[in-house]
């Protein structure tokens, strides 16, 4: 046990305390949501201010709007209100996890939570952990990290925000109309060769044949990738009736960040079109998370 | 037309595609009876590359040939011109593509008019790429390998390993080669300090030639273990690297040689000594002259190698003629090719400036022979080499030549029609004036310019193409200087 997780004492002004051994796997699940890379201007004026200066003068970056239960925790990034992304980390991840409350909600800047939990960098070495303790006391309060490895212990405070309205797809799974469980492994490549020219990507899915089919409409013509249902990739193949929609491919292009982690894909469609994207995710630690894209047409 | 690629070709085929695309920005496809021909050409047409893949290569081929309606124009149908990059998008994932694809169908669909790439891969899936194509004339480099006095075979992996030896970024090497030994050379020219150059050279058997683009076609021949054949002549003739060991297919790479008129000129029927007197001096020539390429260069992109620079001078006919025979006994001649990046404005004209002094040492030189028509290409993207090339089997040379002649001293004047080329050619005036205020040697610039804008960006055909390239049209040549034999077209 590290020193961090030792120390209990004077943890009871905090609503929220959860601690985790391996501070990789919350930072590995919040990037599969993280749509917006610090932009190169970003960075270039972080490097002036040198830490000088409150980072959230030059990036307010991408935000994520939290729930917390104690069922665990909730991360909900949207983009324009088109998408939304959205990371699931069960309480069942963290080595120790007390919430005093109900629920609570705050809003946090992604880009700065990300960069506190890799404060330490990633190291190649997978033997050295860095451990975490989060700590919140409540409407109003900053997010209190405290990271440590191998002896180094770093203090970070994130000032949450007033959290805004989400959006609500309304995603029921009684109006499924079509849905494909499969190994993301066959998807990765064919999300990964995406011909970023084209404006949308189409998904077609079918009770018959060709089944799946991803297709784009670039400028050096379409192209098709079909997936059919008797490949050993499939799962489980629930189609009733075809349905052809379309999605703004930058909007559907975040998620590849979720799909290279993930190990199974469920890929759902409703009455209305919507799209749902489900993300199985086994961590390091082998402990199963899930990211979830719900996409409009 | 329509094929299908067994699984175990399909990562040789993407490897061939993935060669021409290091080379040229669109990729030529041409069903030929006897096989596809995939065919390259660089922007600055000094490089040109072709594959062909014989029927054997295909678990079946079928050019198309007899599903063309009658009255159609047979050779229309049977080519196209796709981007380089939508082709590569088919082949993107080299590494898993061996792994994942069982076959590869490709589909030349005249009625859809697209050009459909269908890859059966591993668990059932699919993937289909319908590419737009467009219509093309035949790419078709006239060289001939068999009328080569040169010729050298050697293991991919030797080439390669002598070529590692040279920095990425090195624009020209040149091939030394004498009956006992071959010699690569690394041509540094930009650095003003000759002691802070590194002098690289490989002993390993006539003449000499260039190039990273070798870098490219050795990846391929690596892979493919196959040798290469390299069939030269002298600087200024292209050389061309062939592979033709494996029955299914054939590559041939066809690279421009520079030729240097000081030491192609009478005065160097030497021993061998002299030859690297020759070198020497010429390398000195252009050091100072690109020292502001070197400057300008560095703030372009590297990778930008799409925009390459050719300098080439040349004699005219009587010359070639005479220093062929002299050349016979593999002795002089300096090649180099300038590979420079060049879409930037500022280089072109620090690099006219610079050649113009070069060519008054070169008039100096070469004032007592007939005054050479001196030929230059400097901004290569609107200009072809390729004429160069085959520059004494040329049968427009006269033509050339003429048609320099009257442009030469009346600016104004031009010959050919097209708005965009008269644009130019009022740029070019101005640039020329502003030389004048500062050379005498103005006319001569004036004559470099127009060579330079000669065919300022015209799509490949009409008269460049027919010039160059062009198998389709009928064009005589003389009998006597016949050197368009091409392999893929007996």
């Amino acid at each position: 046990m590290s020193r961090l997780t030792q120390q209990s004492g004077g943890d009871n002004r905090y609503i929220l305390v959860a601690k985790l051994d391996n501070a990789r796997n919350l930072h590995s699940i919040l990037k599969a949501v993280h749509f917006k890379e610090l932009s190169k201007r970003f960075e270039v004026a972080k490097e002036i201010t040198n830490n000088l200066i409150d980072y959230k003068l030059f990036y307010h970056g991408q935000s994520a709007t939290c729930f917390v239960s104690s069922n665990g925790l909730k991360f909900t990034v949207e983009d324009a209100k088109c998408v939304q992304a959205n990371a699931f980390v069960q309480s069942g991840i963290f080595q120790e996890y007390t919430f005093k409350e109900e629920s609570a909600t705050f809003r946090i800047s992604l880009n700065v939570l990300l960069e506190c939990l890799n404060i330490f960098g990633s190291s190649k070495d997978t033997a050295t952990f860095t451990a975490l303790k989060m700590c919140y006391a409540g409407y109003g309060y900053p997010l209190i990290l405290m990271l440590e490895e191998g002896g180094v212990l770093t203090d970070c405070s994130i000032q949450t925000q007033e959290p805004d309205e989400t959006l609500d797809f309304d995603f029921s799974s009684a109006e499924v109309l079509n849905k494909i469980i499969m190994k993301s492994e066959c998807l990765k490549e064919a999300f990964n060769e995406l011909d970023m020219t084209s404006e949308v990507l189409q998904i077609l899915m079918s009770p018959d044949n060709p089944y799946l089919r991803l297709s784009t409409f670039g400028h050096a013509g379409s192209t098709h990738s079909d997936f059919p249902k008797e490949s050993d990739m499939v799962e489980s193949f629930e189609c009733q009736q075809t349905q052809t929609n379309r999605y703004k491919i930058s909007l559907l292009k975040p998620s590849t960040k979720a799909l290279q982690l993930s190990s199974k894909i469920s890929i759902r469609m409703d009455n209305r079109g919507f799209l749902s994207l489900q993300y199985m995710i086994i961590n390091e630690d082998g402990q199963v998370c899930f990211v979830e894209y719900l996409v409009c047409t | 037309m329509r094929c299908v690629i067994p699984g175990r070709s399909v990562k040789l085929f993407a490897k061939a595609i993935h060669c021409l695309s290091r080379i040229g920005d669109e990729l030529y496809l041409e069903a030929l009876p006897q096989g596809l021909a995939l065919r390259t050409v660089n922007s600055s047409r000094s490089a040109y590359a072709c594959f062909l893949f014989n029927e054997s290569f295909f678990l079946s081929y079928d050019d198309g040939s007899n599903d063309l309606p009658e009255d159609s124009q047979e050779e229309d149908l049977l080519k196209c011109k796709i981007g380089m990059k939508s082709c590569l998008s088919v082949f993107k994932s080299m590494n898993t593509i061996e792994k994942s694809v069982d076959q590869c169908k490709i589909d030349l669909n005249i009625k859809e008019a697209r050009l459909v790439f269908l890859l059966f891969c591993r668990h059932g899936i699919t993937k289909t790429y319908n590419l737009t194509f467009q219509a093309c004339e035949t790419l078709q480099a006239i060289f001939s390998k068999d009328l080569s006095l040169n010729f050298i075979t050697a293991q991919a992996k030797i080439l390669n390993d002598a070529v590692y030896n040279f920095p990425n970024n090195q624009e020209e090497v040149t091939l030394v080669v004498c009956p006992e030994t071959f010699k690569v050379k690394n041509y540094v020219d930009d650095e003003p300090d000759p002691t802070k150059v590194i002098h690289t050279e490989m002993m390993l058997a006539p003449e000499e030639f260039d190039n990273y683009q070798i870098g490219a076609i050795l990846t391929f021949a690596e892979f493919s273990s196959q040798p290469i054949n390299v069939h030269f002549e002298t600087g200024g003739k292209p050389i061309v690297f062939s592979m033709d060991g494996d029955s299914s297919y054939e590559g041939n790479f066809v690279l421009a040689t520079l030729v240097d008129n000081e030491s192609s000129a009478p005065s160097s029927q030497h021993s061998g000594a002299e030859v690297e007197a020759a070198a020497s001096k010429s390398t000195k020539k252009h050091q100072k002259g690109k020292q502001d390429k070197s400057s300008s260069k560095q703030s372009l992109p590297k990778q930008q190698n799409s925009g390459e620079e050719i300098s080439q001078r040349h004699d005219d006919a009587e010359n070639d003629e005479e220093y062929d025979s002299l050349l016979d006994d593999n002795d002089m001649d300096i090649t180099e090719i300038d590979h420079a990046l060049q879409d930037n404005k500022a280089s072109a004209s620090s690099q006219r400036n610079q050649f113009k002094d070069n060519k008054v040492k070169n008039n100096s030189t070469t004032k007592d022979e007939q005054l050479p028509t001196c030929k230059r290409i400097l901004d290569a993207s609107k200009s072809s080499v390729l004429d160069d090339f085959f520059s004494d089997s040329f049968p427009y040379r006269d033509m050339f030549t003429t048609a320099r002649k009257e442009l030469s001293p009346s600016l104004g004047h031009s010959s050919c029609a097209s708005p965009e080329f008269k644009s130019l050619k009022q740029r070019e005036q101005k640039k020329a004036k502003k030389h004048k205020a500062d050379h005498d040697e103005s006319i001569m610039d004036v004559e470099a310019d127009d060579d330079y804008e000669f065919i300022p960006g015209t799509p490949p055909n009409k008269k460049f193409k027919s010039m160059f390239f062009n198998a389709s049209q009928n064009q005589v040549l003389p009998q006597d200087v016949v050197l368009a034999a091409d392999s893929d077209e007996d």
